[in-house]
């Protein structure tokens, strides 16, 4: 089954959108120094839009982009390898504190689907949502994830995968150092550049990377990113095979078709 | 379903779950966990603290996979999996748990440890908070290495299991799949829910007109899932609907919009119309809304004599666990063709008007189904059935 990649969203540091990452990407070297960018407003009823968290905003600004205000005729998935571990760190600290002041704005945001569920209010959409981790892995956990939802019961997909560097305490034990995150309408009804999934063994084939060191640090850093190889060829508009790294060892073969 | 196990508060294994599901014996008792001071009920499993993990996996100790380690070794279930992984080759058994906050217990002890400081070296991220780490150890638990998926939607989190291994199978990326769901008593969940004024001083009491909240409790249950064969007999998944609510963080739609939408998805799914339907595994949390709200959904798809119970009075609310713990009820139901009661349940609230089932009963039944709602307005029913 061919996936054709309908829309994508990109925030990193110094992009924002895909028409800037399609420019940043084919060209040679990245500046990691620039901040990231400031996330425009959504939809989100303002109230709502109140109590979210850096996280929930990055995810939703590139699930926003990846659409381009098409209808919200699709199902989702929200890929994350850690979460929100500022909220979880807030938690953690409120529970060492007398009397044990968990904030409950707080608790029902250090849900992993939390940004799912600002997602469907934003959207409005009842369609079925999930949120997963694989941990280096989420973004393929994920893809894989859509690829099966368009190969059984729904006819496009968003797909959404983010990670934020955690707080300064819990850098030591989850050392991710740049913000990214990333989003593709897959859809099996239009026209446009397509993938194919394969699962291959350990060893099949070698992970793709990425030439210039700087965005195959980047890629490495955050697990969000291991989603550049794709996105690096999608901007190259050329046909071509790469290989994310999937769990337990495994590959992903991708075959794009532009 | 070709294998599957259940621990709960009620005990390990299927049998004492049985047991107690004919009884009416709750496995609720006052909380006493370390470090809790709160007047409410938990449904704590006996012997956690002294499973110990298999070698090799030490790394990932923490109160969650103990948990999850006890569940696996009830039931033969272990042998169930090794049969297929011979069978299919261990790269094409997928693993597909379902948690909400993982071996968070761990992180909780890190920080009370570090006084406001740096965490202690011994706290390991990856092996015991992180969401990922229950799908790692179970996979390499059971001697598996292919996909693994770990869900986190909060209390519909297990049920879903059911829906992505379905798929991946039908998709092709692996032959059949285990699934799971595993959470475990921690302050964060305690505190969180009890700041949230959901949390009740009592055992629970779902649907009851003097229901004032949920119980809290900790499960670990499994299942496998092949493609049918003609020799294989038993329960099935039939199929699952699910939906968003679209509504609140924390709060359900009060008509049950989006819950009656995964129920009637679920039904599609599998082929059948509402009175195919012989008994319904609520989610039934006990909070005042919950309940109401998923009434509300129930009688816009079933005629009022449906029986139905929540099991959450036996457990409590097993969060990210809870949707395996009622697919094996339902299990359980078929099986045995009896109908559990709703524990603890005496007189039901009169704007519930769904058969809530006061006493247990023999009953035949051919299908059923269970609603497994969370935050985020995170919804999904399944439904099971028998085959003759």
């Amino acid at each position: 089954m061919n996936a054709v990649i309908a829309g994508i969203g990109l925030v990193m540091p110094g992009v924002d959108g895909w028409e800037q990452a399609r420019k940043v990407l084919s060209g040679k070297a990245v500046d990691l120094g620039q901040s990231l960018p400031a996330m425009a407003r959504n939809l989100l009823p303002a109230n709502e839009r109140r109590r979210t968290t850096r996280l929930i905003q990055m995810a939703l600004h590139v699930a926003e982009q990846a659409l381009e205000g098409l209808p919200g005729d699709f199902s989702s998935v929200f890929a994350s390898s850690c979460g929100d571990l500022e909220i979880v760190d807030k938690i953690m600290s409120a529970l060492t504190l007398p009397g044990k002041p968990v904030s409950p704005t707080q608790f029902h945001n250090s849900v992993h689907n939390a940004p799912a569920g600002y997602w469907s209010i934003l959207a409005g959409s009842n369609m079925p949502s999930t949120s997963i981790s694989a941990w280096n892995e989420s973004f393929s956990a994920g893809l894989v994830e859509a690829l099966s939802q368009l190969g059984t019961e729904h006819h496009s997909v968003l797909l959404v995968s983010y990670d934020l560097p955690g707080p300064q305490r819990l850098h030591k034990h989850r050392p991710v150092c740049q913000p990214f995150a990333t989003a593709l309408l897959l859809t099996t009804r239009e026209e446009g550049p397509a993938l194919k999934l394969a699962v291959e063994p350990p060893g099949y084939a070698q992970v793709s990377t990425l030439d210039e060191p700087g965005w195959e640090a980047l890629r490495k850093d955050n697990p969000a990113a291991r989603s550049l190889p794709l996105l690096q060829q999608l901007a190259r508009g050329k046909p071509g095979r790469i290989f994310l790294p999937y769990t337990s060892g495994q590959l992903l073969r991708v075959d794009l078709e532009p | 379903m070709t294998a599957y196990t259940l621990t709960t508060a009620l005990g390990p294994g299927l049998q004492v779950q049985e047991e107690a599901l004919r009884s009416g014996r709750s496995g609720l008792r006052p909380c006493d966990l370390d470090g809790v001071d709160l007047s409410t009920w938990i449904g704590r499993v006996s012997g956690v603290e002294e499973t110990a993990l298999p070698e090799g996996l030490e790394a990932y100790q923490c109160r969650n996979h103990q948990l999850a380690w006890l569940g696996l070794n009830q039931d033969a279930f272990v042998t169930a999996v090794t049969r297929a992984a011979e069978e299919y080759g261990a790269h094409r058994v997928g693993v597909f748990m379902g948690t909400s906050t993982s071996g968070v217990q761990q992180m909780e002890r890190a920080y009370e440890e570090s006084a406001g400081g740096e965490l202690p070296d011994s706290f390991n991220y990856r092996t015991t908070q992180n969401i990922y780490s229950l799908g790692d150890f179970v996979s390499r638990a059971l001697g598996l290495n292919g996909p693994v998926q770990v869900i986190s939607t909060a209390c519909s989190s297990s049920a879903k299991v059911f829906a992505a291994a379905y798929r991946h199978m039908q998709a092709g990326f692996c032959d059949c799949a285990v699934v799971g769901g595993v959470d475990s008593l921690c302050k964060m969940t305690l505190y969180g829910f009890n700041s949230l004024q959901l949390v009740s001083s009592h055992p629970c009491r779902p649907a009851d007109a003097g229901r004032d909240g949920l119980s809290i409790g900790e499960a670990a249950g499994f299942a496998l899932l092949e493609w049918e064969k003609p020799q294989h007999r038993g329960v099935s998944l039939m199929g699952y609907g699910e939906s968003s609510d679209a509504y609140h963080m924390s709060s359900p739609h009060p008509e049950g919009l989006g819950a009656a939408m995964a129920m009637g998805r679920a039904l599609a799914s599998a082929g059948l119309k509402e009175s195919d339907i012989h008994y319904v595994n609520l989610h039934g949390t006990a909070t005042p809304a919950n309940d109401l709200s998923e009434d509300r959904a129930m009688m816009r798809l079933f005629d009022e004599a449906l029986p139905c119970s929540s099991t959450k009075g036996f457990t409590g609310h097993t969060l990210g666990a809870a949707g395996m713990v009622e697919a094996i009820y339902c299990a359980l139901v078929l099986h045995h063709q009896y109908l559990p009661l709703s524990a603890q349940t005496r007189s039901i609230d009169e704007r519930i008007k769904s058969n809530v089932l006061l006493e247990g009963r023999e009953q035949q039944v051919r299908q059923v189904m269970s609603n497994s709602f969370g935050f985020g307005g995170s919804n999904i029913s399944l439904v099971f059935g028998s085959r003759a």
